[in-house]
């Protein structure tokens, strides 16, 4: 495994927001990219509906990049590169 | 705000500027570490107090020596009928307490001279021109160009006002480019003219706020070489290029003013007024101040833009 791709699976911060409620959801996910350097990797736990639909959609509207979207039982973890923003 | 961390709390509190991409948790944070000072707590200086203080901005600066009236009521929208009587510094700092508790709030009770005016200034990371007089005006933006500190100024009379800003360091054009001196006799607004839009204020005071938001967080397009009229009668918002003038006595090539200058107004308040106007200023400098150079201010290579931006500014400036 290249070093990039070690880094693209390895998480520098992990964040579960699950408990949290539109919109006040992406402000605590925001809060967890500004805990990383850009090109860091941040790991976020969502609920599935209106969470997962929509999180992952903001992040990538603001310049972050969505690595990995996986269903873990009931809930999902979404692996994000931090972008400039 | 002292605290650089933002609390669970702050994040719900702050949540809807978070959001933007613009603002984000980094600039909330800077703004719990910045400051504004805003000169004159009136209707102007009422509405960016405000949406300052909402906006989460750490250190709050409250300059005005009057006491809150049941006139200023139809616009001062911070101040519940109870206040009125009170020291008005003092009442917009328990207005802000109210409104948000975290901010720090420095209180200055008393009206700016040209002798204290650039202490006045000095160290805030933006000043707020809410003032309803020329002689105060002069003093802070004189001060606030030689002590580097950004200013929002914005002025309105009936229903007309205006806004422009100026950032140091040759970044915009100066107060004393759009207006050179206080107007004459026949620019001035009689009192039977004082009369002025409640609603219009709140816009123009808001507007500041949104400027020196803008200013501490060092995001967007300002009017640092615009200037914004607002005609809430005709409904109008017009937008005017403003342009450095060549022989601007404060920031041209052969400036003369090298301190504040400090302008009084012979009668308003206090004074005989006439039908056709009152405020007639008389320069008359601080005792350490440099006098303006005599000769009128030429006009130099402007547009006709900036030309007509002159025009507009010199009554509607003065409240």
């Amino acid at each position: 495994m290249s070093r990039d791709a070690a880094k693209a699976v390895t998480p520098a911060y992990s964040i579960d927001v699950r408990d949290t409620r539109c919109p006040l959801t992406f402000v605590h996910v925001k809060v967890g990219l500004d805990a990383i350097r850009v090109g860091q990797v941040l790991e976020v736990f969502l609920s599935e509906g209106e969470q997962i639909q929509d999180v992952p959609r903001s992040l990538k509207e603001e310049g972050h990049r969505v690595l990995k979207v996986r269903r873990e039982g009931d809930r999902f973890r979404v692996l994000v590169r931090r972008g400039k923003k | 705000m002292k605290s650089r961390q933002l609390t669970a709390a702050d994040l719900d509190r702050y949540s809807r500027h978070i959001l933007l991409p613009q603002v984000g948790v980094d600039g909330q944070r800077r703004l719990s570490q910045s400051s504004a000072l805003v000169v004159g707590a009136g209707g102007l200086g009422s509405a960016a107090l405000a949406y300052l203080a909402a906006a989460g901005v750490g250190r709050l600066g409250i300059v005005d020596g009057d006491r809150v009236e049941l006139s200023n009521l139809n616009r001062q929208v911070f101040y519940p009928s109870a206040a009125v009587g009170r020291p008005k510094a003092e009442a917009a700092r328990d207005a802000i307490a109210a409104l948000n508790p975290a901010c720090e709030v420095t209180v200055i009770g008393r009206r700016l001279t040209g002798k204290d005016v650039r202490l006045a200034v000095r160290g805030w990371d933006v000043v707020l021109d809410c003032a309803d007089n020329f002689p105060t005006r002069f003093i802070v933006s004189d001060a606030c160009w030689l002590e580097k500190a950004p200013l929002v100024t914005a002025g309105i009379l009936g229903f007309e006002g205006q806004l422009f800003t100026v950032l140091p360091g040759g970044a915009s054009p100066c107060y004393r480019c759009l207006i050179p001196g206080p107007p004459a006799d026949r620019f001035a607004a009689p009192c039977g003219q004082a009369g002025v839009f409640g609603p219009a204020v709140g816009v123009l005071g808001t507007l500041q706020a949104a400027e020196a938001v803008k200013v501490l967080l060092g995001i967007g397009y300002g009017f640092e070489r615009r200037l914004f009229v607002f005609d809430a009668l005709k409904g109008r918002f017009r937008v005017l290029d403003r342009v450095a003038d060549p022989a601007c006595a404060l920031c041209g090539p052969g400036a003369t003013i090298t301190d504040v200058v400090e302008y009084r107004v012979t009668c308003c308040p206090g004074g005989v007024c006439g039908p056709d106007g009152c405020c007639t200023p008389a320069e008359t400098p601080a005792k350490s101040t440099k006098r303006v150079k005599k000769s009128a201010p030429k006009r130099g290579r402007k547009g006709r833009q900036g030309h007509d931006a002159r025009q507009k500014t010199r009554r509607r400036h003065a409240h």
